[in-house]
């Protein structure tokens, strides 16, 4: 039956490697109701029919990009699409999303989503155009780093307006957290995504195409961009100047920076006084900023290493870096430039004070396909323990790996990219590095689900910790809630009847119900899928959800759509092993900072513990087993699935 | 008095550039905001002279204020 709901082709391609079968399903309305796209296509189809127990990065795990309703529409932070697999790096549910261009043309080649099984026996990648999919030899693109290799391909079909999803060097050897890249300078970076790509032997998925889906109502979707266009770009224009970066010297100032393998949150940098100190030193003896203000955004724009901001399909705010530099460093302008994420897990939490140096590590990742955010956490890791002497001398193989040695840092990055060496084992996260240098080792590794925390600071912000705790991914900042919004106002969640603040190291009840509707509603937004840069409101929201599908939704509806997801991705874990026993911080995150504007403040033990029990029973969840109950499952629409045993 | 105001963050929208702003003698830091035309609400955190303050402690002739917003996304 032809689908009823606008803002869909209603075409859901699934590619086959091992048979080299093209097929396109095309779900009905119902399917399109509940799950919405993005992560709820993903969190469907990984539940549905990947069997339990496979080897992620083995023949029958599968690997979805996944595009939603507002995907590439005409307004601004439509420009994102998800991808997903069964993670290598957790064990469990595994996916992220990716700005840029490449979601909005899979949109135009005519497909919702794409479904890749099976594995290639010899290198390939995916083409795709005006609803023609065709699988093509890569063994002369296998090896090359991301930007060869996109030129590459745009040449052979002779068409720059391409757009490639990829993976590098990185993904193609199995590093564990291995990115999906796209337009060189987006990335789906978390959990290991370009791992499974590359043991598909998949190098990439090139889409060009020229029509988007119908849409219910486009005078109204482009009246709402006219006002994010309008009073949007006004709000947002000085972020756009410094972007995600222009927050690095804040986030020190709030504790909430990543220094020195977590240990601090602040970061002197290496000569608070004038004097060159060791970088621990520096933190210990030291509350000042130097270090975070010489890789804050406004540096790279007054040094002149910004060259210029970009921005995602259809969007105003700019907020992407773009560095280049011909100095101590040459640095490939294609790849962008750090964002604060990247600033601060392979910056200051290195003991890196020399932005230049950042931005060239920035490229390297990119160009290797690493996410910058693990590889940032694990080079830290190891760090401290080269530094505790935790790991002998023989295995670091002649690099004085200690913080803030810029050198073995570079050097680690190649390493890690290539798998050569000790990067060979540092590919497998710091988590699984550990496993070899016994339990101080493994206590220092900063994960949640073996995946690591990226650059915000559970001691800062409490409600954080609690997402970190139950996200499916494991650690994620994505689809989390960050108390610092909240502390003095909470306008943007009155639609959800939420107007009390709460101090950002509050557990409370009412902390618990803040952090379980923003979840829910950020499993909304990327499933929809749009960005959370744009001011958007909720209403907002669901008016671009009317005006794309012709539905008479709701933000009832679609925060039940955003539990819905969250629920099922839960049940994915479950039925992985991943347990409630999984939902917890690392032990550092549990330790008072020594020094810094949170001097003494940890994450209280038997408060988060609390908070944890709360928010299973909030969920409708069992709340000493985390396992969804069966009536919420039946209230959500998932009686399909099999309920987890609650065994306790 | 004169200070001079730094503005981090998102709450750039509202004064991208640094200003100087002249108040009362003995004004607070609260009163700072107020003054700025920045909601106060947006404000999370207030540093003077590179420590934190808050936001009843009084400024002083020739004060360096930055004022701070949450970071979310990365």
């Amino acid at each position: 039956m032809a689908l009823e709901s606008k803002g869909y082709h209603g075409n859901i391609a699934r590619v086959n490697l091992t048979t080299g079968l093209i097929t396109v399903d095309h779900p009905d309305d119902e399917f399109y109701h509940t799950y919405l796209g993005g992560h709820g296509f993903i969190a469907y189809f990984l539940y549905k029919e990947v069997p339990a127990g496979c080897d992620p990065l083995g023949p029958v795990n599968k690997l979805i990009f996944a595009c939603g309703p507002l995907t590439g529409l005409p307004f601004a932070g439509s420009g994102r699409h998800a991808a997903g697999a069964k993670s290598p790096l957790t064990g469990g549910y595994g996916g992220g999303e990716a700005g840029g261009f490449w979601g909005h043309e899979l949109r135009r080649a005519g497909f919702d989503a794409l479904i890749i099984e099976g594995a290639a026996a010899k290198p390939v990648y995916i083409w795709i155009k005006d609803g023609e999919i065709a699988i093509r030899d890569a063994a002369h693109l296998w090896g090359l780093e991301c930007r060869p290799a996109e030129q590459a391909v745009r040449a052979e079909l002779g068409d720059q307006r391409i757009r490639f999803a990829q993976i590098g060097p990185a993904g193609e050897k199995q590093a564990l957290y291995a990115t999906i890249s796209n337009d060189l300078n987006e990335f789906v970076g978390r959990g290991g995504m370009g791992a499974v790509m590359g043991s598909k032997l998949l190098k990439g998925v090139a889409v060009r195409g020229s029509a988007l889906p119908a849409v219910a109502d486009m005078k109204k979707i482009l009246e709402l961009n006219k006002w994010v266009a309008t009073v949007g770009k006004k709000l947002y224009a000085g972020f756009g100047e410094l972007g995600t970066a222009g927050g690095t010297l804040g986030s020190s100032q709030q504790g909430n920076l990543p220094t020195l393998n977590f240990r601090f949150g602040h970061w002197p940098g290496k000569a608070p006084h004038g004097d060159t100190l060791a970088p621990t030193e520096a933190c210990l003896m030291s509350d000042e900023h130097k270090g975070a203000e010489a890789i804050t955004g406004q540096t790279m724009k007054d040094t002149g290493l910004l060259t210029a901001t970009e921005n995602c399909f259809s969007c105003v705010v700019k907020c992407k870096r773009v560095t280049e530099s011909h100095g101590r460093y040459e640095i490939d302008p294609a790849y962008g430039g750090p964002e604060y994420e990247t600033i601060g897990m392979m910056g200051s939490n290195c003991g890196i004070d020399d932005l230049e140096a950042i931005a060239y590590a920035n490229m390297r990742v990119g160009a290797l396909g690493l996410d910058s955010i693990s590889c940032g956490a694990t080079i830290a890791w190891a760090m401290e323990c080269a530094e505790k002497g935790l790991i002998p001398q023989a295995d670091l193989e002649g690099v004085d790996l200690r913080f803030g040695n810029v050198d073995a840092w570079l050097c680690m990055i190649e390493k890690i990219g290539h798998r050569e060496g000790f990067g060979d084992r540092l590919a497998l996260g710091s988590f699984r590095a550990a496993q070899a240098y016994g339990p101080e080792a493994v206590a220092l590794a900063p994960v949640v689900k073996k995946q690591e925390i990226p650059a915000h600071e559970p001691r800062a912000k409490h409600g954080l910790g609690l997402g970190y705790m139950v996200s499916p991914t494991g650690a994620d900042h994505m689809h989390n809630f960050h108390d610092t919004g909240y502390t003095k106002a909470t306008r943007s969640l009155h639609p959800l009847g939420i107007y009390k603040p709460l101090p950002a190291h509050d557990l409370s009840a009412d902390k618990v119900r803040m952090v379980m509707y923003t979840i829910n509603w950020r499993h909304l937004q990327n499933s929809a899928i749009y960005c959370m840069f744009l001011p958007w409101t909720m209403q907002q929201v669901t008016e671009l959800i009317q005006a794309a599908t012709g539905w008479n939704t709701s933000i009832y509806d679609l925060m039940k759509i955003g539990e819905r997801v969250n629920t099922l991705s839960r049940l994915f874990n479950l039925r992985e092993g991943l347990t409630h026993e999984t939902d917890k911080l690392a032990r550092r995150f549990l330790t008072p900072f020594e020094s810094g504007p949170l001097k003494g403040t940890a994450v209280p033990e038997d408060g988060i513990a609390d908070a944890l029990r709360t928010y299973y029973s909030m969920m409708g969840w069992d709340p000493a087993t985390g396992v969804p109950t069966q009536g919420r499952l039946l209230e959500l629409g998932l009686g399909w699935t099999e309920q987890p045993a609650l065994a306790r | 008095m004169k200070v001079t105001v730094r503005v981090q963050g998102h709450l750039r929208r509202y004064r991208p550039e640094g200003f100087e702003l002249e108040l009362p003698d003995a004004a607070t830091v609260r009163m700072l905001i107020d003054a700025s035309g920045i909601p106060w609400e947006e404000v999370l955190l207030v540093a003077v002279n590179g420590k934190r303050a808050l936001e009843a402690d009084p400024l002083h002739d020739g004060d360096q204020v930055m004022l701070l917003a949450p970071m979310e996304g990365g």
